[in-house]
């Protein structure tokens, strides 16, 4: 299977803090991460290459430093990867993003051949829109399989498990296909020496605005149906009650008291 | 002169801390509660390729040499120095093989071994004599193509799990030792129960018992009779990575009682910054860490170079005898420092200061260790440092 | 693609019997409150086979008009035949503004209509209103895992399109005696349209009714409870309460509970009336997925707990003492 994913850098956003200053988010020296999902999508392709052979390539849509994000990709089952840059893609919506990565896509198919499958991490932990896979998969007109678990490949197709609100289901997907990888039960794999190495030796090609064939209106600002009309930090003004007592008893009681009296809770 | 680690050496530090901090920790209790190390810990530190490190990458390694070997194994012994243990035996196995089998040998065993795929053993000691190989008295006995070996050995790491052992045996006709490399948990192979020591717990030993075990003559390693200069010359480059461990224990320590001292409040100050007596431990650690660091570090780059044994073995000597010495009196210190706390299990340092007491007296007690050295530098011109 | 109108479209999700989830009734609320402002109609869009009830329920809840594609070809969602007949609507009727709730099939369609439209998608919007100056729909949604709020408006396209979690928004009192101009528009599921094929489909959660997502009360357990076995302890006070039950990473990681209860960053993100938080520390990943919870109410033995910093009522106390002793207070008073 020839399999290509697309990954996002994103700030680790469990180190994110607010300046209590000037309410805003302080992004210098939070640590940069390989979106959490995409690292499960690309782990679910590994697996699929250890059964039935392939190839996987990496690629990401952002600024330089994003090299760093390809090449830990690299070092954990990526084959080859790709960086698109180009300052005409700043400020991009999703729309605009996931016209961009599907033209991106075609040219990089023209050297690596087509794809079976287009990996996408369900959402970034940082838009948290979860809407680039299946605008990329409408772009590129495949069939999509959103919030997969698992995946075996068949022939010219994929088995797909997914998970539903209250469980999981299977589906059968055709290749060339899009899908995107929520949490899968497996931890992605450990880089080893070896493959350390051989990522901080590979070379990195970019593919700017000229590398490839795109309606430029269709991209950054001008090609971005919506516009951000401001940001804030929420306000979290919780005065909360606490109850510390004696024994568990007595604290059940009063919390029982005080959930009641707010009609928290209804006897049934 | 270059203190800073060259890529590879840094690659190979890194990855090991990564597996060390995501992987081994999640297994330290379980490992000192099961006096085991699971086989899918071992599995997972096999594929980030750490055994492979002083292999060349014909082999399946990654040729990166012995400092980028201690640096890796530093980092696993600061998370659990048990399987920092396990796997250099592992690895003097494969190194012996390497350096001194034939090409049958080292095919059938090197590249399966850096794979994780076997852990290997080594087994020289006896009841009757830990270093001196004219007391052996496991017995090799020549049956046509074949040796039967009967006899006990004393305190072997890895006992226990499916892989070879290097076994050292003296042949009943020629009365010289032979190294044999068969597989254990065969035929007339037993172990005794583990032997309960006061630290690394994870990597217990135990006695190995050989009841008439059948070995082909193919399973010896070198020639009949090599056995005490195979044990010598594999012996010695095993101790580098024990240095290590023992670093490893150290630089666990310090951090634990550098937190400590920060975390710790007196009133509303940290010890860290009140007590004056708390800020001279936390130098003297630091100092004693580095130096036994940076000691290792030289040890590891003397053993890159194989071409005067002796001078290796003096090299080795003093840096054990010293590293393992410091190891206790530095974790000791760091105990301290976190007053009552220090002998909880539920800080730590307990159990990085059981696992380094056990150094001054495993694989070369101190006193020997420094006579080595000793008579070395007075019996010949080379000032050694 | 140009407006025709000004009216407002839900999207009624339903079930694969036919019967209205929750979250399409809620958006009717501010779906009500917006075409109101705006000026045109409020509009429910039902696609599934055997929706009579979600159709009554629409009308119910609000809704002046309702689209209706029925057809056993819908019974069971699928990407495309939905967004086919969602897309061949809208260019028929040119609505302004669309809403579609962020369930498993809103996140699924919802990009995949906003694109093949080439407009302007909001996702996980947590606040609805109208722009004075522009007049534009102003979508407000968390972005870094909740740590920034931002207020999003598509101004040169049309549909304006959003979707919301349920739970965010109430659903208001049906009005039984409420009628609606209800329209049955005829698509068809061309053969070829579906690419994918159902396997095989398997639910999780023992038996439970209640979807997390759009659950009411739910009480959530996690590392503090120490084995699988103590869940016993929250399935308890669930019941006691009529609620659902959820779990923190940690506990599903442990193997105690499966994956479909998680709640969180990398599980489900839920917006009950009241969370109860049993044994779970309050690790940011987990607040991600709980924080938009209306109370939140917290059990823990550690009082340095991060989870008490967001907790309107919390015990400081031993769980395996608190929670049995707050469920019989709550037999008790039932019984009586």
């Amino acid at each position: 299977m020839n399999m290509l994913i697309c990954i996002k850098q994103v700030p680790d956003t469990t180190e994110i803090k607010i300046d209590p200053v000037t309410n805003t988010l302080i992004r210098a020296g939070v640590p940069s991460i390989v979106n959490t999902f995409d690292t499960y999508a690309l782990e679910l392709a590994a697996r699929i290459k250890d059964i039935s052979g392939g190839r996987i390539i990496v690629m990401t849509m952002g600024p330089e430093q994003a090299k760093n994000a390809l090449r830990q990709c690299l070092e954990v089952g990526g084959d080859k990867a790709y960086l698109v840059s180009d300052r005409a893609f700043g400020g991009s919506d999703t729309l605009a993003t996931s016209y961009i990565l599907s033209r991106a896509i075609h040219a990089i198919e023209e050297r690596e051949g087509k794809f079976d499958i287009i990996f996408c991490g369900k959402q970034a932990i940082d838009g948290d829109t979860a809407q680039v896979g299946p605008e990329i998969a409408e772009h590129l007109d495949y069939p999509q399989v959103t919030y997969a678990i698992g995946a075996t490949a068949g022939d010219g197709e994929v088995e797909v498990k997914r998970e539903t609100e209250d469980g999981f289901e299977v589906l059968a997907v055709p290749t060339p296909c899009v899908i995107t990888v929520t949490k899968t039960p497996f931890e992605p794999r450990n880089p080893s020496i070896k493959s350390k190495m051989a990522a901080k030796k590979a070379e990195l090609p970019t593919l700017t605005a000229q590398d490839f064939t795109l309606d430029l209106t269709k991209a950054g600002l001008k090609g971005s149906p919506t516009k951000v009309k401001r940001t804030f930090t929420p306000q979290v003004n919780k005065e909360g009650i606490i109850i510390r007592e004696e024994n568990g008893a007595v604290a059940a009681g009063k919390l029982y008291e005080v959930l009641f009296s707010k009609n928290l809770v209804h006897v049934r | 002169m270059e203190f800073k680690l060259n890529e590879l050496q840094q690659m190979a530090q890194d990855t090991a801390r990564e597996i060390a901090t995501k992987e081994v920790a999640k297994y330290i209790d379980i490992i000192e509660e099961t006096r085991s190390v699971p086989k899918e810990l071992f599995g997972a530190i096999a594929d980030a390729g750490i055994l492979g490190i002083p292999f060349t990458e014909e082999l399946g390694g990654i040729d990166a040499g012995y400092i980028a070997m201690v640096c890796a194994y530093e980092e696993i012994a600061k998370v659990c120095p048990s399987v920092s243990v396990s796997l250099l035996v592992c690895v003097s196995f494969l190194e012996a093989v390497k350096n001194y089998g034939t090409k049958e040998q080292i095919e059938k065993y090197v590249p399966a071994g850096i794979q994780g795929d076997f852990r290997g053993s080594l087994a020289f000691t006896e009841p009757g004599t830990g270093s001196d190989p004219k007391q052996i008295q496991t017995t090799a006995k020549k049956d046509g193509e074949y040796y039967v070996l009967n006899g006990t050995k004393r305190f072997i790491t890895n006992a226990t799990y499916e892989g070879p052992i290097l076994l050292f045996a003296r042949d009943s006709e020629t009365q010289s030792i032979t190294a044999f490399v068969f597989d254990k948990l065969g035929e007339g192979y037993s172990t005794s129960t583990p032997w309960d020591a006061v630290g690394m717990r994870g990597s217990a030993i135990y006695d190995v018992f050989l009841d008439n075990v059948r070995v082909h003559e193919s399973c010896i390693l070198g020639r009949p009779g090599d056995g005490f200069p195979i044990l010598l010359g594999t012996v010695a480059h095993s101790k580098v990575a024990l240095c290590a461990t023992f670093v490893g224990t150290m630089a666990a320590c310090y951090e634990l009682a550098v937190k400590y001292a920060k975390e710790k409040m007196h009133r509303d100050k940290s010890i860290g910054l009140k007590f004056p007596s708390i800020q001279l431990k936390i130098a003297q650690i630091a100092a004693k860490l580095e130096s036994a660091r940076l000691l290792t570090r030289r040890l590891a780059e003397e053993s890159d170079d194989r071409s005067n044994i002796e001078h290796m073995k003096a090299w080795v000597g003093m840096v054990k005898a010293y590293v393992s010495d410091i190891s206790v009196e530095t974790n000791l210190l760091a105990m301290n420092v976190l007053g009552a706390y220090g002998v909880t299990d539920e800080y730590r340092v307990e159990r990085f200061l059981r696992d380094s007491l056990i150094a001054p007296h495993i694989e070369g007690v101190s006193d020997l260790q420094r006579i080595i050295a000793g008579s070395y530098i007075l019996g010949t011109d080379d000032p050694l440092v | 693609m140009e407006a025709k109108n000004n009216d407002l479209w839900v999207f009624i999700e339903t079930n694969a019997d036919g019967g209205a989830k929750n979250v399409g009734l809620e958006l009717l609320e501010p779906g009500r409150r917006l075409a109101d402002i705006q000026g045109g109609n409020l509009v429910g869009i039902v696609i599934g086979s055997g929706t009579e009830s979600a159709v009554s329920a629409a009308a119910a809840h609000g809704a002046d008009k309702i689209l209706v594609v029925d057809e056993e070809a819908y019974g069971r969602y699928t990407t495309e035949a939905y967004t086919k007949a969602f897309c061949e609507l809208v260019e028929k009727y040119g609505p302004t503004t669309i809403l579609i709730g962020a369930t498993n099939m809103g996140r699924d369609m919802g990009p995949r209509l906003a694109c093949r439209l080439q407009t302007g998608l909001t996702a996980d919007c947590t606040e609805l209103d109208i722009d004075e100056e522009s007049g534009n729909v102003a979508w407000t949604r968390p972005a870094f895992g909740g740590n920034l709020m931002a207020t999003i408006l598509c101004p040169n396209t049309r549909p304006q399109i959003g979707t919301i979690r349920p739970g965010v928004f109430k659903r208001g009192d049906p009005d039984t005696g409420r009628e609606a101009e209800v329209i049955r528009e005829d698509i068809p599921v061309a053969a070829g349209t579906i690419r994918t094929r159902l396997l095989e489909s398997i639910r999780e959660t023992a038996g439970e009714l209640i979807n997390l997502e759009e659950a009411e009360i739910i009480v959530s357990g996690g590392r503090g409870l120490g084995k699988a076995e103590n869940f016993s302890y929250v399935r308890a006070l669930a019941d006691a309460l009529g609620a659902s039950v959820g779990a923190s990473r940690a506990a599903v990681d442990a193997g105690w509970i499966p994956h479909a209860y998680q709640v969180g960053q990398t599980g489900k993100t839920v917006g009950p009336k009241v969370y109860i938080a049993c044994g779970i520390s309050g690790a940011i990943q987990h607040r991600a997925g709980m924080s938009g919870s209306d109370t939140i109410v917290a059990i823990n033995k550690d009082p340095d707990a991060p989870i008490f910093d967001i907790a309107d009522y919390g015990v400081v106390g031993d769980l395996f003492e608190v929670l049995p002793a707050l469920t019989e207070e709550l037999l008790h008073a039932r019984a009586e």
